[in-house]
């Protein structure tokens, strides 16, 4: 491997670790708060328990987004200093208020996990509120950011020995949030984060269902993390059909990458897994017309096109049949819970083994498609990383060595990982809250 | 293929316009928060590496329960600095992260298995072998940070790094950060922040504990001033322009000021002043930062980069200073709430202790 791609593994291995626990700190706080609330109202039920299990889980966590994402912001410029030359001025106010979403987000944290007995149930409850918005408004930010790498705009070029450049002088840091994938990629990020956690969260809960821990306490986090994401899934794919629009307009040689359109022209059906497709239905869905030209892999300059689109489109798949995947589990839960209201019992959860175990599906299901989302937006941009600016071949450092940084990082990585899920797995089978209500 | 640079010259000598000094006063501050606040932390660490005698567990708790409501807010004061030195001068960042990968690397892996470590370590319900280990990685962790930034930050005022006509690094990457002068002053940034944490913790402890802290104080304190004295006169030779404004330029008065907060410090201490020490170690520590930074104008790396070299452009450096003024109005209420809670008397407001919950 030369270089370059130490340097991408680099990024890739360490976006990969880090996206993970962003995904967690943005939506683990909306559902401790929504807990924590029914506590207040229902003070003798199980949810007090859960959101005191999970904001010592979430507390963790927390440490380790942390510490990623600081790795992250320094591998900017230890990887990549020419595209720091190229956007640290253009693009960097989001980074900036992102900071001070960070600091609201560790400020309220060491509130919340220190503030059990310090606050009143109510105040408590309160504190868990920034921390929910600024986990949110944290991940938008770095939407924002990623959504100017696609469709880079807020600044005027001029003439460079390989085509137009950036003129530095010329940045205009708040149009340059404004980049036209912003109001398609930030809505599909909060989404996928709360239907993937919402889907983790249901899963650790069927799974000791299944395993015959029925208790009231299994019960309501597993009720807690289906709502959640059943309400978020729906939108995601509204959403993500909205994204997929957007690239079509935007990024011609990614849509075509995504849906695997090898060749030009109308009516373009929708590629299945196995070689199943229907016929006209990706030119239907653009816009609704089985006319709609599309433009073919074969019509993409080679200078757009990443090395592999075949793995944009596995990645496409994926992200939507985990989608496709989730949604099951959701319909059949809701299905079964409405037929057992009908039978007259209140709220019963279902205990059918097919639904249970789609459940616990639906936990690697959402991060499968988190990582497979971004393997889209990522490896579909190749070989630019400012897209029409900038390729990464240029933007990556000339230093050498990266090859001992990428191993020690990825070693790093591992040990972290290993010891997290270690430490969590504890947490749920040793902690006294987790048996309480058994 | 190379990407052309649209500086005109990141090393212009021209004046700073006044964002980029507002600028840089900026990342000064957030270095002085991160240096008090994080640093201490670091200390912190480096006192439960080294806790000794009969009150070593409680020593231990006494650190971790400093710690743990405040060093995630204190950690961010980093990010906020890099953040902001990356945006409003770009070509500076990327200097910096090519001429130094190897000590950045190391006090990014410190950094992230310090913070790992000790929520491992926090982690209650885990078998206490377990914690005992995660508490040995989260004081070694600890010690190689603060060394590993304080080298770097020696080296961008040593004039090893070096660049081409493209405005990239062509130095080695073991450029500047391995002298005596560079490593004496990542020993002074390690006696710095377990003197900060000494002081602080003194505040926090009572009785025996406290006079644990006390003596481990005064060592430090002897720590900082032996290893300053040591690396002072290498300066003449390594860093001369440094040392050229130190002696005889604008930051003559800090070569004053830092030693005098610094004994002021040790005297307070000496006579049991505990909240006065603290008060003067933090002046010690922003003395020095201040200082550092004005021995170093104009240049942010010597002598290829300046600060109007390598600013951005002044529309997008405002922006960074309204956003943070604005960002400030959130921040410093809630950063009083969090100290408040947890290192002051309880505001009545929020706190009704008869209220919360009973402790489980
Ligand atoms: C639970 C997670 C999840 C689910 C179920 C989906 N997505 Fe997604 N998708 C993401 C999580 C995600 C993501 C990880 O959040 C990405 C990566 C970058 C981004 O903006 O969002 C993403 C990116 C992304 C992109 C690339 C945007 C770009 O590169 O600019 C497209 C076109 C879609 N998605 C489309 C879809 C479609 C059509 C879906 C289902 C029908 C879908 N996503 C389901
Ligand atoms: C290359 C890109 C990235 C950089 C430089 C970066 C930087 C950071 C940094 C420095 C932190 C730590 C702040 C803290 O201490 O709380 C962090 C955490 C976080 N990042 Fe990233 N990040 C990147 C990618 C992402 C992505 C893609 C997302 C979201 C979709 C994201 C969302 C978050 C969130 C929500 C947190 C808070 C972590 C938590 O609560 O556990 N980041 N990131
Ligand atoms: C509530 C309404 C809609 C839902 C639930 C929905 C759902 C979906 C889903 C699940 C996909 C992904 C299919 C796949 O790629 O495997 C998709 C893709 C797409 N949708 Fe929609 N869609 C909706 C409305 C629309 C509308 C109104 C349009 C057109 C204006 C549209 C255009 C597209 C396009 C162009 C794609 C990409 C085609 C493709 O994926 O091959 N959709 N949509």
């Amino acid at each position: 491997m030369d270089e370059l791609l130490f340097a991408r593994a680099q990024m890739g291995l360490s976006l990969i670790f880090h996206i993970v626990f962003s995904v967690l700190g943005m939506a683990l706080p909306v559902l401790i708060v929504g807990v924590e609330w029914k506590s207040l109202r229902d003070p003798k039920g199980p949810w007090l328990a859960l959101a005191r299990t999970w904001s010592k889980a979430m507390a963790v966590l927390f440490v380790i987004g942390a510490v990623s994402g600081t790795a992250l912001s320094m591998e900017f410029g230890l990887l990549w200093p020419t595209f720091m030359r190229q956007a640290g001025g253009v693009i960097g106010l989001p980074f900036a208020l992102e900071g001070y979403a960070f600091f609201v987000e560790a400020i309220f944290l060491g509130i919340y996990v220190y503030g059990w007995d310090r606050l009143t149930p109510r105040a408590h409850w309160l504190v868990g509120i920034p921390i929910a918005i600024s986990g949110m408004v944290s991940g938008a930010f770095i939407t924002i950011v990623n959504a100017w790498m696609n469709a880079p705009v807020g600044f005027e070029t001029i003439a460079g020995p390989n085509g137009p450049t950036i003129d530095q002088s010329s940045a205009d840091p708040i149009s340059a949030m404004l980049s036209p994938m912003v109001i398609t990629q930030v809505p599909h990020v909060m989404l996928s984060a709360l239907v993937a956690v919402g889907g983790g969260v249901a899963a650790v809960y069927a799974w000791a269902w299944l395993k015959n821990r029925t208790s009231a306490y299994n019960r309501a986090g597993m009720l807690a993390g289906t709502v959640m994401f059943s309400i978020a899934i729906p939108l995601q794919f509204i959403s993500g059909h909205l994204s997929t629009v957007k690239i079509y307009d935007e990024q011609p040689s990614k849509f075509a990458a995504a849906e695997g359109i090898l060749e030009t022209g109308p009516n373009q059906p929708l590629h299945l897994p196995f070689g199943l497709e229907i016929p006209g239905l990706t030119s239907f869905l653009i816009n609704f017309d089985t006319s709609t030209v599309v433009t073919g892999l074969n019509d993409i300059p080679s200078t757009d096109l990443p090395e592999k689109p075949e793995l944009v489109h596995l990645a496409f798949q994926l992200m939507v049949g985990s989608g496709l995947l989730m949604t099951a589990a959701a319909a059949l839960f809701w299905a079964s819970v409405l037929r057992r209201r009908r039978a007259g019992k209140r709220l019963e959860l279902p205990t059918n083994r097919l639904i249970l175990w789609l459940l616990v599906l639906s936990g690697p299901a959402g991060f499968l498609a988190v990582e497979t989302g971004w393997m889209v937006t990522e490896y579909g941009r190749q070989p630019w990383v400012i897209r029409g600016f900038l390729t990464t071949a240029d933007a990556v450092t000339k230093q050498p060595g990266i090859a001992g940084t990428f191993i020690a990082f990825m070693v790093l990585y591992a040990a972290l990982g290993i010891v997290l899920i270690w430490v969590l797995l504890r947490l749920r089978t040793e902690h006294p809250d987790t048996r309480m209500g058994a | 293929m190379s990407v052309p640079l649209v500086y005109s010259s990141i090393g212009d000598l021209a004046d700073p316009n006044i964002t980029s000094l507002l600028a840089a006063g900026l990342i000064i501050v957030a270095l002085i928060a991160y240096a008090v606040l994080g640093g201490a932390d670091y200390g912190g660490g480096v006192w439960d590496l080294f806790a000794r005698g009969p009150r070593a567990k409680e020593q231990r708790t006494l650190i971790a329960q400093a710690m743990g409501p405040v060093w995630e807010a204190n950690h961010i004061w980093l990010i906020f600095a890099v953040v902001v030195l990356f945006t409003c001068f770009p070509a500076a960042f990327a200097v910096v992260g090519e001429a130094l990968p190897v000590p950045i690397s190391i006090a990014l892996i410190g950094i992230s298995l310090r913070g790992a470590a000790f929520a491992f370590r926090a982690s209650y319900w885990a078998p206490s072998a377990f914690r005992d280990r995660m508490g040995t990685i989260f004081g070694m962790a600890s010690l190689i940070t603060p060394f590993g930034m304080g080298a770097a930050l020696a080296a961008l005022a040593s004039g090893d790094i070096t660049l081409n006509s493209a405005g990239v690094v062509d130095s080695s990457v073991w450029a500047g950060w391995l002298t005596p002068f560079a490593l004496g002053v990542g020993a002074l940034a390690l006696s710095l922040v377990a003197y900060l944490a000494a002081t602080f913790l003194c505040l926090e402890a009572e009785g025996k504990l406290r006079e644990d802290f006390r003596q481990r104080a005064l060592g430090a304190a002897v720590a900082v001033g032996i290893t300053a004295t040591i690396t002072l006169p290498l300066a003449s030779d390594a860093v001369p322009s440094l040392w050229v404004s130190l002696t005889q330029g604008v930051a003559r008065p800090f070569l004053v000021i830092a030693p005098t907060f610094g004994v002021a410090s040790l005297v307070a201490l000496y006579v049991r002043q505990h909240r006065l020490a603290a008060v003067a170690a933090v002046g010690q520590t922003a003395a020095i930062l201040v200082g550092w930074g004005a021995a170093s104008y104009p240049y942010l790396i010597f002598p290829t980069v300046t600060l109007s070299g390598a600013a951005a452009a002044p529309q997008v450096q405002l922006a960074i200073l309204v956003g943070a003024g604005a960002g400030l109005l959130v921040l410093v209420p809630s950063l009083w709430l969090l100290f408040s809670l947890f290192k002051g008397k309880m505001p009545g407001m929020v706190v009704s202790p008869k209220g919360a919950r009973p402790r489980r």
